[in-house]
């Protein structure tokens, strides 16, 4: 925990992220470090508290079919998806990132390991997972050989395809490049890259065009995201 | 006005909060009842948030049920200590209702002398659960904004216009609005503290 005294730019790029004018990757590195900074997470949320009111309009109540469509949406929604629900979206491990992480050590641990493959503590891994449940994915990284496995799970990108990114802390979110959908892959992550894939650093995925984000800068939501930890 | 009453006032506001942050809470915990509860003693704020982000009413509806489904699924993130309640569900709902906005391609269409319209022409409605005094600093401190600066704040965040969206209907470079906003935040920041 920080009680370090913000800079005037900080304040300003919290109340940038508060307002909504950020682009998506810039949104997605302030997110990120409200996730990690205690002091910005702060300012995110006086932001917060002080523009809220400007939202006010007059009280008007709702007729009573929002009340009856909300109450059968949330009873009918399988437990699975009330669970996805319930991740805490820029956090580091929660509920499903647990559970995924375990499902991934439990196949790091058993599944027949390649040979002369040291299941050593060097190993980096996340659990991506989103609050809409729209995407998750388990990604294991090996800083010794720079070998980055990606596990999807669930890649709802609809017709643009998923794209990775690594959000250092506190820094700005660099492309990895497009992964596959739905089944398990392998790549060689570049050293300059690989140097960013470490502790406490933020993988996430947004949907993208063919091709990849243009310019190198995310266009679309980011749909998953999970923090990197030592396993 | 005398103390007591606004002792009276500020008790009243501090047991709403508390209340609504143990309903909040439990429906966290799955809890539905406590969640219905939440959604009869907010629901008519968290309408009239839609309905000004939303002019047609059918739209402001789906995007209030879409802003309780989501408050019922994110409930076990919201942490006290952080925020208030009400504060919290606002918020939530703004983003929904920006997103509805933005996947339609309406966001930032509003012209900016409407989102320019001084909020504090809406009437305060009894059952009000935003505590009033912060309410007033907020609308007296962007009143020292200049007033092409409030509007732009204001379209951002009720309308979704994001940098690109001002620069194009003020004929003004991006970096320029982006400055300009980000003064406008400073200064907004050091009126509040006051």
């Amino acid at each position: 925990m920080t009680t370090a005294i913000l800079l005037e730019d900080d304040i300003a790029l919290a109340g940038e992220l508060v307002l909504g004018v950020l682009e998506p990757a810039e949104a997605a590195t302030a997110q990120a470090r409200a996730a990690t900074d205690a002091a910005f997470a702060a300012e995110v949320a006086r932001w917060e508290e002080s523009l809220q009111p400007m939202l006010a309009g007059k009280d008007v109540v709702p007729p009573d079919t929002v009340w009856t469509k909300v109450s059968s949406a949330i009873s009918s929604a399988p437990v699975q998806d009330n669970s996805k629900g319930r991740v805490r979206f820029w956090q580091g491990l929660s509920a499903l990132s647990t559970a995924a992480a375990l499902v991934l050590a439990y196949q790091v641990a058993f599944a027949p390991p390649p040979p002369a493959m040291d299941i050593d503590s060097s190993k980096l891994i996340a659990a991506l997972g989103s609050d809409t449940g729209r995407a998750s994915m388990t990604a294991s990284y090996d800083p010794i050989t720079g070998k980055l496995t990606l596990m999807p799970v669930s890649m709802d990108t609809g017709q643009l395809y998923p794209e990775l990114w690594i959000i250092p802390e506190g820094g700005t979110a660099r492309s990895l490049g497009i992964v596959a959908r739905d089944k398990p892959s392998q790549f060689t992550v570049a050293a300059d890259l690989g140097a960013l894939i470490d502790n406490g650093a933020t993988l996430a995925i947004t949907p993208e065009p063919q091709g990849g984000a243009p310019g190198g800068k995310a266009t679309g939501p980011v749909i998953a995201s999970g923090t990197i930890q030592s396993l | 006005m005398s103390a007591s009453v606004t002792e009276i006032k500020d008790q009243k506001a501090m047991e709403d909060r508390a209340q609504l942050a143990a309903n909040l809470t439990a429906a966290g915990r799955g809890d539905a009842s406590a969640f219905e509860t939440l959604y009869r003693r907010t629901s008519a704020k968290l309408f009239g948030i839609c309905l000004r982000i939303f002019p047609d009413r059918q739209e402001a509806e789906d995007a209030l049920q879409d802003a309780y489904i989501t408050i019922w699924n994110k409930a076990a993130t919201y942490d006290a200590a952080r925020a208030s309640p009400i504060t919290w569900m606002a918020i939530v709902t703004r983003n929904r209702a920006i997103d509805r906005l933005r996947s339609r391609g309406k966001a930032g269409l509003a012209p900016i002398d409407e989102a320019n319209e001084i909020a504090d022409s809406a009437p305060l409605a009894e059952a009000q659960l935003i505590a009033s005094s912060e309410d007033k600093a907020l609308h007296a401190c962007v009143g020292t904004l200049e007033a092409r600066d409030a509007g732009f704040i204001r379209a951002a965040f009720m309308n979704g216009a994001t940098y690109a969206d001002l620069a194009v209907k003020e004929g003004l470079p991006l970096g320029t609005v982006k400055s300009r906003i980000r003064r406008a935040l400073i200064k907004l920041r050091e009126c509040l503290e006051r």
